[in-house]
């Protein structure tokens, strides 16, 4: 058993997971998934200031509406409705948002965006219209790789033995789409892609293989 | 002359359009001739290239090594041009069965077009590559590559698959599939 091992194994598992969790939720949810996940993901790294500008705006309607809530209670209870000199709330959006990084913020609204889509997947799209098979687990797995890169290096702050990978960050255009293409692949899949070694290209024949059967397999029999 | 990545991968968006276009059901036989495509020129390619030489030297009489690798690599560039060619014009080894309706049948066109895509296109950047950019002596790319098409040129297929025979999987796959119905 070489050191490899149990990464390897961690590996199949997370696979396997994502492979079960496409299977279970269908096509439909999981390619809407994929789209969201992947065109957000780039079009959110590409527009790090349009993130930030609008966590601003809603968070700015966020704290107006909390702040107008905390002016009117505090008038009721003095018995004024006139209002009051000093403003009860005085925390902003830009107070919060001072601070982060564009990087950070578009990163938290892709998160929340996936999240989001996930939950509304689920509820939205009757079972009926998302067909469980092979190319749902393999869209499951899709989904599941793509978070690799995309979380991994983020996570790996929590283990200081392990050192920090950041993402760069990308310009803009096309070349900014294939800049983060690259780093994507070079922080997410480096690694993985080494470990492989001479099995890569067995494994990446086998991997073209299992996608167009999986494709074939949705073509409805007995009609042409 | 733009980027060379941008070239090559506009080329690769058309295609994918194409797949859109026309559907997944048969653009799968344009993938089982593309993936034959690359399995023969990988094939024959080391076997073909000293007489391909000799040949050169024959009937140029020349040393000039820009304009041998230009020969070698616009020969197979040609070669797989036609063999595309044939796939797209003519009839294709179609798969029974009816594709799925919009929109998962569209998101699955163009997941199989952009495969094409990343063949096709990927193939004739290789041809360029491994030949030292022949094309660039005739002003049509550039062959100064940037940081990221140093790392695409990983990526390429035949890059991945260097050997010819990884590639008979899925083509033995898909002709099973076909068979069967």
């Amino acid at each position: 058993m070489s050191e490899n091992t149990p990464g390897t194994v961690a590996f199949a598992f997370y696979v396997l997971l994502f492979a079960w969790i496409g299977f279970r939720r269908g096509l439909f949810r999981e390619l809407l998934v994929l789209v969201v996940s992947v065109g957000g993901f780039f079009l959110l790294q590409q527009n790090q200031g349009l993130a930030l500008d609008i966590v601003r705006q809603v968070l700015g309607i966020v704290f107006g509406v909390i702040s107008a809530g905390a002016k009117l209670l505090a008038s009721l209870r003095a018995g004024d409705t006139g209002g009051i000199e000093e403003p009860v709330y005085t925390l902003g959006a830009s107070d919060w948002l001072s601070n982060v990084q564009p990087p950070t913020v578009s990163f938290l609204v892709w998160s929340g965006l996936l999240l989001f889509t996930y939950l509304l997947t689920n509820k939205a799209i009757p079972d009926s219209q998302s067909s469980s098979g092979l190319l749902a687990a393999m869209l499951g797995i899709g989904n599941g790789l793509f978070y690799i890169p995309t979380f991994a290096p983020r996570l790996i702050n929590f283990i200081p033995e392990v050192g920090v990978t950041s993402l760069s960050s990308p310009g803009t255009g096309m070349e900014g789409f294939l800049q983060s293409v690259t780093d994507m692949m070079h922080s997410g899949f480096g690694d993985l892609w080494e470990a492989l070694g001479p099995q890569q290209p067995i494994l990446v024949a086998i991997a073209l293989t299992v996608l167009l059967v999986a494709v074939i397999s949705t073509l409805r029999r007995g009609q042409t | 002359m733009g980027l060379i990545e941008v070239y090559f991968g506009s080329i690769a968006g058309i295609i994918t359009m194409i797949g859109l276009a026309q559907g997944y059901a048969r653009e799968l036989g344009r993938s089982m001739i593309i993936i034959v495509a690359i399995f023969l020129l990988l094939y024959v390619q080391d076997r073909l290239n000293p007489i391909l030489d000799s040949v050169w030297r024959m009937v140029f009489s020349t040393e000039d090594a820009g304009a041998q690798q230009l020969f070698l690599s616009n020969f197979y560039l040609v070669i797989f041009v036609v063999i595309i060619f044939a796939g797209y014009a003519g009839r294709v080894i179609t798969f029974s069965g009816q594709q799925w309706p919009m929109p998962q049948g569209a998101i699955l066109s163009c997941l199989v077009g952009a495969i094409n895509g990343y063949l096709i296109s990927g193939s004739l950047w290789y041809y360029q590559h491994i030949y030292g950019y022949p094309l660039s002596n005739l002003g049509w790319i550039n062959p100064n590559l940037s940081p990221i098409a140093v790392e695409l040129v990983r990526y390429l297929p035949q890059n991945v698959m260097p050997s010819p025979t990884p590639w008979v999987i899925p083509i033995a796959i898909l002709l099973l599939m076909r068979v069967r119905g």
